[in-house]
């Protein structure tokens, strides 16, 4: 007599075609039958086509130092555990998942885990004769692990040709910045001019926020972060020169 | 392995919560992204239906592309939602669409002028636990490749997000469009286009020379170009803040309680409704303003300008102001304030509605 749990433990054996006639012939006659067991090798097989095309996935070095950090964590817990709690931990499990913390297995789990990922994708992706659907291996858009930033741009320097996008795409945003430059150079300009009507108090509050400003610009790092200091500045600069305001060191403004 | 099933399902949703539907299109890339379906429970899966296609293309604009190759992909969210969408293509448009979904569905389209340029466009996504998914486009480089302008390749990408995801996104020179969405957005161009419409939450926009149009926004609002024209059209909320350097503004139907539109070469026109206790703060330093102003309760006006017209009784204070109180007397506190200033331009003010 077959049951599901029978089945259960030989579906991955029967999907990947690994038992024997009359093994298989039990199973298959089972899954006929049992619409609940038939459901779940469905799913299991969805599962083995989804992993078959994805890209190999090299576990984050965060999930690596995080599993050490537990097992770091749970040594020392085992450390401050007195012997006779580890001894009874060791031969009662229940008793240890009661008392002790969980840390250690957690970090076992997580080992597990990873182990399971790789053991899974050797599996699904070790031949095509066990694949229990051909899928086209497509090309599709890199996906990265998390907790990695997106690749940099394609450095110019591997690209000898300025005229190649690379080259375009790494000079852009040293355009985009000297355009901002441009339009400070010229408000500046403006309050230079419109400076001669200020008083003292307010030319030194200007000067001074404006050298603060420049130092922002200055230490910001090239590209976006530049970028939006400088629109910082405009917004000064603009408020001083065409709303004829600046923010006392009195509090006041104008 | 049933067993292990599940739980790798969790883990591979966490760490690859995406998977891809490529299609490169064998058909003239105009036709409206098709429906993207998700496997479920889990990382969603190519649809095998739809084998690799490439296709000469219909040279569009500077008939420099000749292949063309479309993409399609979901992300569904693992454990936690869709948060935040982080997107920087420096190589063609970006369109962002909010729905009342949970996945972010992707459509990309390449262009280029041969099938090696083709194969050096690349977009990267990567989908982090907090809930933000980074799309990013390149162009592979190296001495190896033959050389190909900037203006011979493209990557245009159309995506459709939760509503509820907050939008940051870069282009160059492409055009930027964010529509539908309830979180706000953070916009940055070059010189390419940004329209945003029908956007709540906080809404920054940024562009080079790119002209600029919010229209149906709600929340708040900061508009900044260099050298375009600004149109606004509809913008409700605490406060619009808007400047350009070289370049117009055009605003209709702005309700936000404050407001500061700011032109140094370049004219102004508003037509707004006055907040109760609201402040609007409108100066051109080259240009003229125009204001028109649909006001609910007192409103005190005071502009400076070569030639001021308030269209009411005002009086001139020593200093060169021009000040009127329109709309009876209220207390300071709930009175309306304008201020316009144009000190090498005309200033008009008038109200087209009133009421109490």
């Amino acid at each position: 007599m077959t049951t599901c749990d029978s089945i259960v433990s030989q579906l991955t054996a029967y999907l990947d075609g690994e038992l024997a006639d009359d093994d298989g012939s039990a199973v298959r006659g089972h899954l006929r039958e049992c619409a609940a067991c038939r459901q779940l090798a469905r799913d299991e097989a969805a599962l083995r086509d989804a992993l078959r095309v994805l890209p190999p996935v090299d576990p984050p070095a965060t999930l690596w130092a995080g599993v050490q950090a537990q097992l770091a964590a749970a040594e020392v817990a085992d450390a401050r555990t007195p012997r006779w709690r580890r001894a009874i931990a060791r031969w009662m499990p229940r008793f240890r998942a009661a008392w002790l913390p969980s840390m250690p297995q957690l970090a076992v789990a997580g080992l597990l885990a990873v182990a399971g990922v790789s053991a899974l994708y050797w599996r699904t992706h070790r031949g095509d004769e066990l694949a229990t659907t051909d899928l086209p291996r497509l090309p599709m858009p890199e996906i990265q692990t998390p907790h990695r930033e997106p690749a940099a741009a394609p450095a110019a320097a591997l690209t000898t040709r300025s005229d190649d996008v690379t080259a375009e795409l790494a000079a852009e945003p040293a355009r985009v910045t000297g355009s901002y430059g441009e339009v400070i150079d010229e408000l500046t300009r403006l309050a230079e001019e419109a400076r001669g009507s200020w008083s003292d108090e307010r030319k030194a509050a200007f000067d001074g926020r404006l050298a603060a400003l420049a130092a922002t610009v200055a230490q910001a790092q090239d590209g976006r972060p530049r970028q939006r200091a400088q629109r910082s500045m405009i917004r000064f600069l603009q408020g001083a020169v065409v709303r004829d305001e600046v923010v006392l060191a009195s509090g006041g403004s104008r | 392995m049933n067993s292990i099933a599940r739980p790798l399902l969790a883990i591979l949703a966490m760490a690859l919560p995406a998977a891809a539907e490529p299609a490169k299109s064998a058909a003239p890339p105009a036709k409206p992204p098709a429906p993207v379906h998700a496997a479920e429970p889990a990382p969603a899966v190519r649809d095998p239906a739809k084998g690799p296609a490439r296709r000469l293309e219909p040279a569009p604009t500077n008939g420099a592309y000749h292949v063309s190759e479309r993409s399609r992909l979901s992300i569904e969210p693992a454990e936690h939602a869709i948060t935040r969408l982080s997107i920087e293509n420096p190589l063609g448009d970006v369109k962002v669409e909010g729905y009342d979904g949970s996945a972010i569905q992707i459509e990309t389209h390449k262009f280029a002028p041969d099938d090696d340029a083709l194969d050096r466009l690349h977009i990267s996504l990567v989908p982090n636990p907090d809930g933000t998914v980074a799309i990013k486009t390149t162009a592979d480089g190296g001495k190896e490749v033959r050389p190909v302008t900037r203006g011979a390749v493209r990557i245009d990408l159309v995506i459709r997000a939760p509503r509820d995801a907050r939008v940051e996104a870069a282009v160059s020179s492409g055009r930027l469009e964010v529509v539908d969405m309830d979180a706000g957005s953070d916009l940055d161009t070059g010189s390419g286009p940004i329209s945003v419409r029908n956007v709540q939450g906080e809404v920054l926009t940024h562009s080079v020379s790119g002209m600029t149009r919010l229209a149906q926004v709600f929340g708040s609002v900061d508009a900044q170009t260099l050298s375009s024209d600004l149109d606004l059209d509809t913008i409700g909320g605490e406060r619009l803040i808007a400047s350009v350097h070289h370049g117009r503004i055009d605003g209709r139907r702005v309700r936000a309680r404050d407001v500061e539109l700011t032109a140094t070469d370049g004219r102004i026109r508003l037509e707004a409704e006055a907040a109760l206790r609201g402040h609007l703060v409108v100066s051109a330093f080259r240009g003229d303003v125009d204001v028109q102003l649909r006001r609910h309760g007192a409103v005190l006006v005071r502009a400076r300008g070569t030639k001021v017209e308030l269209g009411a009784p005002a009086q001139v204070q020593p200093n060169g102001w021009v000040i009127a109180s329109l709309g009876g007397s209220a207390p300071p506190a709930e009175t309306a304030l304008v201020e316009i200033r144009a000190p090498q331009g005309n200033v008009t003010f008038s109200i087209i509605e009133s009421r109490p």
